[in-house]
């Protein structure tokens, strides 16, 4: 058996998804975070379940609805669970209304009554069970209530079917008798052909019903649903005493005219503050100093049995300076991990969206392009594809290109050795300042983009505000838990065999000789062709910035992790103790920095833009927009900042 | 109802969008005739404006605001 979950964005389709088949799909308090369908079991049966994206109604409007939409008309489930947000009754119930027009078998799952009790109304699902003629059972996916109650009504197919009349007699008329002019079996399909009119029977239908209603076709369908939804509504809604709701509390200072930007920007500097600055200063000196130890442990060890020198070379000055120099960033990592947890699940994000729109808006981009470039600091990946909710086209595109402009968490690395080396009293305020040059850059090629690429401007912005939460303990946790675990397992993979080259590259000659000159290596003669793209940012002929700064396409982490392992050292600031590292100044740093988070992204991150743009050439065009940006930007820096500084 | 203040009551009279597709999406999230509407928070900048609607909180810029007509209660 086949059963698909649905329901409004933000209403806790995945939770009960993940409470019903036991996995862990990601959740968040804003609409647009399923944007894929999952398919998963409910535990202890052999019923199939999908989890599609939520929509408002089945009219798709961005491109993540239309997997909704496709999915109920050509796979026809054999139930369809209706997750209902019980504080939106009446919003739920509109696409309720589209499921019954399809023709399909309902069951409601009503969700957040306990937000409803707390608001002081009553609803009785009995009642609206009776009025729509379909099952209807109070849900919560937290506390397990209804749950063992609704997989029982499912495996024992002990769902009521609806033969409810949505609309008056006179439209049900009409749509069935272009259901049989047309030879169509539901009452959604035939409304849609309506709607369209491109068939004589429905321009001829159409006119008719525009023509008795004095109404526009679209407004009067609403209409209809809408007043045969109010009239069960009132049946089944009971307000006990009318409550000032905690969100409009909060809202007074969260959007206040005057404190709201403030505020962000507070909340922004203390994200970065807090874990570059605090946790950074404190963890990652005694992580280096630990790997230091370690890593001279071993070279004794090894020595002492009379390892081959080359060996010994590869492990320690390979293999453990590459991982090590990568791993002394994950206490910073966990804490920015975090506190975007607790924000993403406390419903700020839309906040976010609404505040900065009209700014956005100047720009080329609406507020809603926020959303993935928050998302985007821990990882592009999913912030790219989180684009989808974004329902014009250009918009969409524009925010999938400049989405890999917000420093992620790979990029996080570059930033805090150099900041810690070269800033080491203001590092916080250096990272956030970062951060804010990054919005600047996205807003400023916002502007180059719009007026040069896609020169459309219309555009709207429809947007549901969530009420607050109180973030959950327990999946901000699980969510933290698993980007750690991302970030680790691709330092023990990606990050290790790419160590392993740097250390063959710049051990070894053409010839393949074991050799000590590192300016003789492999790795240095390919660095030398690249060299001079980065003279403008570093003000330096110097190959192994270069072979570095190009390695960060397989993964941002990997430019430090290569740095290392060239400089022979397990991480930290030792690296700028070598050699080859010691010209960098603080300026060329700053503007290394800078030209490494906005050059082209990793390899999986461009990936991902190519599955949003759907196009070989427009992931072309914007991997090298990206790129020239960023060489042009922190040339400009490099070159500003030198001047400035020999005034 | 873009001339709303805020905490202003109204109750929608019409709504006429030159984007069609707009048009639908706000028939279909309950922004039709006879509903009542409250304006509930502005954003920082002014602008867009979240109004109060059949229980639920909508966002909605000042230009789309602009092509619903209302008729004020309070």
């Amino acid at each position: 058996m086949k059963v698909a979950l649905i329901g409004n964005p933000n209403s806790g389709k995945t939770s009960l998804f993940n409470k019903l088949t036991g996995l862990n799909q990601k959740i968040g308090n804003w609409p647009g975070v399923t944007i894929e369908k999952k398919e998963g079991k409910i535990l202890k049966t052999d019923i199939e379940i999908v989890d599609l994206p939520g929509v408002y109604s089945l009219t798709p409007y961005s491109a993540e609805e239309i997997v909704s939409r496709d999915y109920l008309i050509n796979e026809k489930p054999d139930l369809v669970i209706n997750v209902v947000d019980s504080t939106a009754l009446e919003r739920s119930l509109f696409l309720t209304t589209q499921l019954l027009d399809l023709g399909l078998d309902v069951v409601l799952s009503l969700n957040m009554t306990d937000l409803l009790k707390k608001k002081g109304i009553s609803l009785d699902e009995e009642i609206l069970s009776k009025k729509l003629g379909v099952s209807a059972i109070k849900v919560s996916a937290k506390s397990g209530q209804g749950v063992a109650e609704l997989v029982k009504l499912i495996s024992l197919h002990h769902w009521k079917k609806s033969n409810v009349e949505i609309y008056s007699k006179f439209i049900q008329r009409e749509i069935d008798s272009l259901k049989k002019e047309e030879n169509i079996n539901n009452n959604f399909l035939s409304l849609e052909c309506l709607s369209l009119a491109q068939t004589p029977n429905a321009i001829r239908a159409k006119k008719v019903i525009e023509k008795v209603f004095k109404f526009e076709f679209e407004q009067l369908i609403a209409n209809e649903k809408y007043s045969f939804i109010s009239a069960v509504k009132k049946d089944c809604v009971k307000y006990e005493k009318e409550q000032k709701s905690a969100s409009d509390r909060l809202d007074k200072i969260f959007l206040n005219k005057y404190l709201a930007i403030p505020i962000f920007v507070l909340i922004m500097t203390f994200v970065y503050v807090l874990s570059i600055g605090v946790v950074g200063e404190f963890c990652s000196g005694f992580l280096e100093n630990l790997f230091d130890k370690f890593s001279s442990f071993v070279v004794n060890f090894l020595e002492k049995y009379g390892t081959k020198k080359w060996l010994v070379s590869l492990l320690v000055n390979g293999i453990i300076a590459g991982v090590c120099s990568v791993l002394t960033f994950v206490p910073e990592l966990i804490t920015i991990f975090l506190c975007m947890s607790i924000l993403e699940s406390t419903g700020y994000m839309s906040r976010i969206s609404l505040m900065f729109d009209r700014l956005f808006r100047k720009f080329g981009l609406s507020g809603k392009s926020l959303v993935p470039f928050i998302v985007g600091t821990a990882c592009s990946v999913p912030a790219i594809s989180s684009t989808r909710t974004i329902e014009n086209n250009d918009e969409r595109i524009i925010s999938t290109v400049l989405t890999p402009f917000v420093p992620c968490s790979a990029k996080l690395p570059i930033i805090s050795l150099f900041v810690g080396a070269f800033f080491p009293t203001c590092s916080g305020l250096v990272t956030a300042s970062l951060y804010f040059f990054a919005i600047a850059v996205i807003l400023i090629s916002g502007v180059i983009l719009r007026k040069f690429v896609f020169k459309n401007k219309t555009s709207s912005f429809v947007l549901e505000l969530p009420e607050y939460k109180t973030p959950s303990a327990k999946y901000v946790t699980r969510d933290v838990f698993d980007k750690t675990k991302d970030f680790i397992s691709r330092v023990g993979t990606i990050i290790v065999f790419c160590s392993i080259l740097v250390w063959f590259l710049s051990s070894f000659n053409f010839k393949f000789q074991y050799i000590n000159d590192i300016q003789n290596s492999i790795l240095a003669k390919v660095g030398n062709l690249f060299a001079w793209f980065f003279y403008p940012i570093i003000g330096e002929w110097n190959w192994a910035v270069s072979v570095s700064a190009i390695q960060g396409l397989v993964a941002k982490e990997q430019v430090v992790s290569s740095m290392s392992v060239i400089a022979g050292v397990s991480g930290g600031k030792n690296i700028f103790s070598s050699v080859i590292f010691s010209g960098f100044s603080k300026i060329s740093a700053y503007a290394f920095v800078v030209f490494n988070l906005f050059s082209a992204p990793c390899i999986s991150a461009i990936g991902a833009m190519k599955n949003e743009l759907k196009s070989k050439k427009k992931t072309m065009f914007a991997v090298l927009f990206q790129i020239g940006f960023a060489w042009i930007v922190s040339s400009l820096i490099f070159l500003l900042g030198s001047f400035i500084g020999g005034l | 109802m873009s001339n709303l203040k805020n905490g202003n009551i109204a109750e929608i009279v019409g709504v006429c969008c030159k984007n069609l597709l707009v048009q639908k999406r706000l028939f279909e999230m309950g922004v039709i005739v006879g509903t009542k509407v409250q304006i509930k928070k502005i954003a920082p900048l002014g602008d867009p404006v979240v109004i109060g609607i059949r229980d639920y909180e909508l966002c909605l810029r000042k230009n789309e605001l602009k092509n619903i007509d209302v008729r004020v209660l309070k």
